[in-house]
């Protein structure tokens, strides 16, 4: 029992086959595995990364956790809770505690929309506090962020905010339930290695300060070795590795892992500084 | 001779508060079958040097000072229709994103077969296709997929079918707009590396554009350091990413993560081009600098040369260890 409660999140056998349909005049292409008998835990209070190419499957997974998408096969559970048959009440308890960042911040936020309106329509949906505290409690998470201060970014619209401003706001809006699980879905492959690392920054912060859990999905082993504890290598659907991230990127044994370190940029003949 | 040469190109859009300039009194020259990489962060300016170089700057843009001269002609001085002739025949462009630069509803092949067809008419048809065949060769796409849709291609097999189309009438000069910027490392890596193979083989020159200071060092010679519309360091990829001089390179360098440096990666001051306030009164970058010298706030650092090939727009001398 006593590791139960240190599992958070746990994928028990999940496959994901997506079905092609057959037409009239013409048969189907195959049916695609997206992802085969995936066997993950991930504990509280760490940053677990999901690292894989295009592909792979990793963003799947992630939109499994959320429940964007069902597995075909197997079960996930949240602290010891299957998930797939929440229903009423208990699922939307669910959709509080799990919150997920979108890739692209210029697409994830709904252009009509202020940013106050973005951040305070979780506390809504949920009946979150008052009116009162509400307000407060968006304008305390957008400094969270680092949209400092709150005030002058409540009444602004998504256009008026460079992309790295964005990607806060969808922080703030993921963390501003408090949720005990984040997944973060290439929070920052839209932006700038400068704007990426205080990013960065901010989900090492939040992770600290509100005792959060992440799944981080990456094709960068750079950016998992910066964040995470314990990472899993995903290719084609399958977790060919995992381990404590420093294990798997010092000593890769699977030939995968390999390619894809060497295929990180490097400056090569030109150290840094 | 240089190929290209770009002289105190000045780049202005209109907007709601006047004038705003993008790219800000630029020079810099490109000799045949080398590479020039820009790079800096999101409006900065690199995008539109790369739109001005081949003539396609928006409407509510327009080049305020400066020329560029392709050869022996002037691109700041010709017209559309003489534009369009060079479009493709003289200077390709690769876009960034390439999942859009396709059009979803033609076959990859003709869409390749379209710029020579438009630039090259007295080719027969067998010539065209065997052509194609060529270039599918070269960036290493199987010529059966020729016929094959966009849709049906992976987000790397579209950047290789972007760089066949920008080869098709062998230009002079490609300007490569973050060509990998939307892909996976993997996939990255053997798009740069097929550009590299391209330069050796073809003599292309390249100006490529990135964010990425990894990609750029990895693909050019000499590269350009960009803030707010202005070079504020230029030289070779030894001499900018080695010792670099200006504040801005170093702090760009310091935050670069990769492999190696994750436990000493510098977090970067807040740099957002929202906040960025142009070099009309003193250094725009005067408060983000460690350690700023008097004329910083008032007067705009001009460039000095530090050898024939590198140069930097700052006041300070040495830099600070």
């Amino acid at each position: 029992m006593k590791k139960q409660q240190n599992t958070i999140i746990e994928l028990n056998d999940i496959s994901k086959v997506y079905y092609q349909k057959n037409h009239l005049f013409h048969k189907g292409a195959s049916d695609v595995v997206a992802l085969k008998d995936i066997n993950l835990k991930i504990h509280r209070g760490e940053i677990f990364g999901l690292v894989g190419q295009s592909g792979s499957g990793k963003t799947t997974a992630g939109r499994m956790l959320v429940k964007l998408e069902k597995p075909t096969q197997g079960e996930i559970y949240l602290n010891g809770t299957p998930i797939s048959q929440l229903k009423g009440p208990a699922l939307q308890a669910y959709r509080k505690q799990v919150q997920m960042i979108f890739q692209d911040p210029y697409q994830s936020l709904n252009p009509h929309l202020s940013i106050a309106e973005t951040v305070l329509e979780p506390l809504i949906v949920h009946g979150v506090g008052t009116r009162e505290s509400q307000r407060k409690k968006v304008l305390d998470t957008l400094e969270t962020t680092g949209l400092v201060p709150g005030s002058e970014f409540y009444d602004r619209y998504p256009h008026q905010l460079s992309g790295g401003q964005r990607q806060r706001v969808a922080i703030a809006r993921a963390i501003v339930l408090e949720p005990e699980f984040i997944v973060a879905d290439e929070p920052t492959s839209m932006l700038d290695a400068t704007i990426a690392i205080q990013l960065f920054q901010v989900l090492l912060d939040i992770r600290e300060r509100l005792d959060m859990t992440f799944l981080f999905i990456t094709h960068n082993l750079a950016a998992a070795k910066y964040l995470c504890d314990r990472i899993a290598v995903i290719q084609n659907g399958v977790i060919v590795e995992s381990g404590s991230t420093l294990d798997v990127i010092d000593h890769p044994s699977h030939p995968y892992t390999k390619t894809l370190i060497a295929a990180q940029p490097s400056f090569g003949i030109c150290p840094i500084l | 001779m240089a190929l290209l040469t770009v002289e105190n190109l000045t780049v202005g859009y209109e907007s709601a508060t006047g004038m705003v300039k993008a790219v800000d009194d630029v020079s810099f020259t490109i000799d045949p079958g080398t590479s020039l990489g820009f790079v800096g962060e999101s409006g900065c300016g690199k995008t539109t040097i790369g739109m001005a170089l081949m003539g396609l700057l928006p409407d509510n843009a327009a080049v305020l000072n400066g020329r560029i001269i392709l050869g022996d002609q002037e691109i700041t001085a010709m017209s559309e229709d003489d534009l369009r002739k060079i479009r493709g025949s003289e200077v390709a462009m690769i876009f960034q994103a390439a999942m859009n630069a396709l059009n979803p509803v033609v076959r990859v092949g003709e869409q390749v077969a379209e710029m020579i067809i438009t630039h090259q008419g007295h080719l027969s048809p067998a010539d065209i296709t065997t052509k194609i065949e060529k270039l599918f060769d070269l960036v290493e796409i199987p010529r059966n997929r020729m016929n094959d849709y966009p849709h049906q291609y992976s987000g790397g097999m579209k950047q290789r079918a972007i760089i066949a189309m920008a080869l098709a009438c062998d230009p002079r000069l490609i300007i490569a707009d973050e060509p990998t910027t939307a892909l996976d490392v993997v996939v990255q890596d053997q798009i740069l590396k097929e550009i590299l193979k391209i330069q050796e083989l073809l003599d292309t020159s390249f100006v490529f554009i990135s964010h990425d200071i990894a990609v750029v060092a990895r693909v050019c010679k000499k590269i350009c350091v960009m803030y707010d519309g202005k070079i504020v360091e230029a030289g070779t990829r030894e001499e900018v990413f080695q010792s670099p001089v200006h504040p801005y390179t170093r702090e760009l360098l310091g935050s670069y993560l990769t492999l190696d440096n994750c436990r000493h990666v510098k977090v970067p001051r807040i740099n957002s081009r929202w906040e960025q306030k142009g070099w009309d009164e003193g250094c725009a970058l005067a408060r983000l600098c460690d350690n700023p010298l008097d004329p910083c706030n008032s007067m705009s650092p001009g460039w000095r040369e530090l050898s024939p090939t590198h140069g930097v727009r700052c006041f300070r001398e040495a830099s600070p260890e």
